[in-house]
């Protein structure tokens, strides 16, 4: 007696593309039938078929011209931001915005110790961005947040990419002002990560966002910066 | 994960140029068909991501997000084809090379054959197809780049598969393997 399982369902089966219940079910069904078993492997030889189609590279220029548009377009939004900024500007809310963040952490910490004091820097970071919402009325407390990193990224900020091996990439946006300018005041690194962990958990429980949002906070920020400033 | 670019850093850029360029142009060839209009993509793609970075949402990983901006290049493309092709009809122009370029299963070697065995799929079968298959990403990676649930990924790729078995038998191309 002949199998009646045809070749589309074991092929499915080979490349779990069916639903859990039945991918099981041919499981057991192909170990106790040797027709099917015969079958798989004659599928495997299409698995094998699908490979024979190379890759191509692309012609040598490509990434020439990819670097070529990107500099231009990078060139083109210094120039769109410096119309709207200007350099002593950007340098001034730099400075306010690092000094003040680390003159309230080192107010805290002095005040109160490592641990109450991270904790009333918890509590200051959520009721100062209520306060920054009230001016944004129609506006949810995650977008001002996103906001004031959207304002922070474009003032520059240093960005940083890691490639930390095995196709990660890490970024350090959240952590790496606070721990710059930590080391420059002599604070621990260890606190201020611990500091950095916690506003970036609450910058994601924040933080979901969508694309088209974000556009229009770019002017929101800029008046952000004018409130904190 | 996440990834940002400063303006003054473009190094970093090239870091992630570098490592995707090929995938990425190889995948959107896969899906074009067509060399240059693949490069020009590519290069359309990579520029999308320097002026959407601030937008990127760090629940992704950069892979996911690239393949997801190459992908609806991709469909814009195919949907200017359609309407360049609706016009040229109206036109009575009657234009055999745009209307179904890669018809034909008349090539020489099996994977010119494959290629054009695969290009007859229907475009959301042949997308799900190309992700799992030659860039090897799984079913739920694959549901993030194109927004669709898990499930309709797997039935995409049964369907896919079922579609191509039908080509392999029909083109003998299983011969060419024993």
């Amino acid at each position: 007696m002949t199998c009646n399982k045809n070749e589309e369902q074991l092929l499915g089966y080979l490349y779990a593309a069916l639903p859990d219940d039945e991918l099981e079910a041919l499981r057991k069904h192909i170990s106790s039938c040797r027709d099917c078993r015969d079958n798989m492997k004659r599928l495997e030889g299409v698995k094998e078929l699908f490979k024979k189609w190379d890759s191509t590279e692309p012609s040598a220029d490509l990434k020439k011209h990819i670097l070529w548009e990107v500099e231009e377009e990078l060139r083109l939004e210094k120039d769109k931001s410096s119309t709207n900024f200007s350099q002593s500007e950007i340098e001034y809310l730099r400075q306010r915005a690092n000094s003040e963040r680390l003159r309230i952490y080192k107010t805290l910490v002095n005040l109160f110790g490592r641990e109450k004091g991270l904790e009333v820097y918890r509590s200051y970071l959520e009721e100062s961005y209520k306060e920054i919402s009230v001016y944004f009325k129609d506006k949810t407390v995650k977008e001002i947040l996103l906001a004031r990193a959207c304002t922070e990224r474009a003032l520059g900020f240093d960005l940083e990419i890691i490639d930390i091996g095995g196709g990660v990439i890490e970024e350090t946006f959240y952590s790496c002002p606070m721990i710059s300018i930590a080391e420059k005041m002599g604070i621990k690194k260890d606190v201020c990560e611990i500091v950095c962990k916690i506003e970036s958990e609450m910058m994601e429980k924040y933080s979901i966002m969508k694309v088209e949002l974000l556009e229009t906070l770019v002017e929101g920020s800029r008046c952000l910066f004018k409130i904190t400033g | 994960m996440a990834i940002f670019v400063s303006k003054k850093n473009i190094s970093a850029f090239e870091i992630l140029l570098d490592r995707y360029k090929i995938p990425l142009f190889n995948y959107i060839k896969r899906l074009t068909g067509d060399f240059h209009k693949a490069e020009d993509i590519c290069q359309e793609a990579f520029l999308r991501i320097i002026k959407k970075r601030f937008s990127f949402n760090s629940d992704f990983n950069f892979s996911t997000w690239a393949y997801s901006i190459a992908t609806n290049l991709c469909k814009d493309e195919r949907r200017k084809d359609i309407i360049r092709q609706k016009e040229l009809l109206e036109n009575g122009y009657v234009n055999n090379q745009l209307s179904t370029p890669e018809s034909s299963v008349i090539e020489k070697n099996i994977g010119e054959k494959i290629r054009a065995i695969v290009s007859l799929l229907p475009e959301k079968l042949k997308t799900v197809f190309i992700l799992a298959e030659y860039e090897g990403f799984s079913y739920e990676k694959i549901s993030e780049i194109l927004d669709i649930p898990v499930g309709t990924v797997k039935s995409r790729m049964h369907n896919a598969l079922k579609q191509l078995m039908e080509y392999i038998r029909r083109e003998e191309l299983i011969n060419d393997l024993q």
